[in-house]
C-alpha cells in the first residue's frame, strides 16, 4: 500500500511517491478508484526499477 | 492557442535582426514560446530479449544513433541545460506493442516549464500523459515514458527526423 501525496499541475492531478531513491508521478486524473491507483504506482515503481537497473546496457 | 502558418508550427520569430524572440505575446497571451528542435540519426538495437529499440540512445554503455540541435538554443533554457540521454521508442515486439521515453540527466521538474508536448513526426505526446521517474541517486536521472505507444514514430532506421519540444503555450 502507497501511501502518496498529490499534486495539481493544470488540469492534470497527479500522485506522487518517494520509494527507495525514486520520486514517482503518476496521472490519476479522475480516477477515483484507490485500487487502480495503488496499480498504477506499483506498475511505475517497477517500471522505476527497470530504468534503474540498467538492464539493457 | 499558439500561432501558426495554416497549420504549420512556427520554428523562429524574428524581427529586424538574427536574435530570435524566445516568446511573443497578443495582450497578456503567450501565443509563441521557441521550441527546441532537435535532429536524431534513428539507431536501433535489440537491448533485451524482445525488445528493440530506436532512436537516441547514450544512457550508461549505449552509443545508439546520433542527436544534434536543429537551431542555436541558449544550453541553460531547456531542462536546466542537462544532457538529453535518451529519446527512443522501445519495441516490444513479442506483444506488439511499445512505448516512448525521453531521459535527461539530473533532476528535473515535471512542469510546463520543462516541455508541455514533444511532436516526432506524427507522433505528438503530451507531458502530462507520460509517467514520470527522478532518480536522486549519484548525478539522477529524470524520465517521461508513454505507454503504450505501439507505432514506430521514426521514419527509418539511419534517417534523420527532427524532434520538436514545445512549452508554456
Amino acid at each position: 500500500m502507497f501511501e502518496y501525496t498529490t499534486r495539481l499541475d493544470g488540469s492534470t492531478t497527479w500522485a506522487c511517491i518517494n520509494v527507495d531513491s525514486f520520486y514517482i508521478e503518476v496521472n490519476i486524473t479522475g480516477m477515483a478508484d484507490e485500487i487502480k491507483i495503488q496499480n498504477k504506482l506499483s506498475s511505475a515503481l517497477e517500471q522505476a526499477r527497470e530504468l534503474n537497473s540498467g538492464k539493457d546496457k | 492557442m499558439p500561432i501558426k502558418i495554416g497549420s504549420t508550427d512556427i520554428n523562429e520569430i524574428q524581427l529586424g535582426g538574427n536574435v530570435p524572440f524566445e516568446s511573443v505575446y497578443v495582450g497578456a497571451d503567450k501565443v509563441f514560446s521557441r521550441p527546441l528542435l532537435l535532429d536524431i540519426t534513428v539507431g536501433s538495437q535489440a537491448i533485451a530479449s524482445g525488445t528493440i529499440e530506436h532512436g537516441y540512445d547514450v544512457y550508461g554503455q549505449m552509443n545508439l544513433g546520433t542527436l544534434s540541435y536543429a537551431q542555436a538554443q541558449p544550453s541553460t533554457d531547456w531542462f536546466n541545460g542537462e544532457d538529453i540521454l535518451i529519446c527512443a521508442w522501445q519495441e516490444y515486439f513479442s506483444s506488439s506493442t511499445g512505448s516512448f521515453a525521453i531521459r535527461v540527466e539530473g533532476n528535473v521538474s515535471n512542469s510546463d516549464s520543462a516541455f508541455t508536448t514533444l511532436k516526432v513526426n506524427n507522433l505528438v505526446l503530451n507531458r502530462t500523459d507520460a509517467a514520470f521517474f527522478q532518480s536522486t541517486s549519484g548525478t539522477g536521472w529524470t524520465v517521461w515514458q508513454w505507454s503504450p505507444v505501439n507505432t514506430n514514430p521514426w521514419s527509418g532506421t539511419g534517417n534523420t527526423d527532427r524532434v520538436r519540444f514545445e512549452r508554456d503555450v
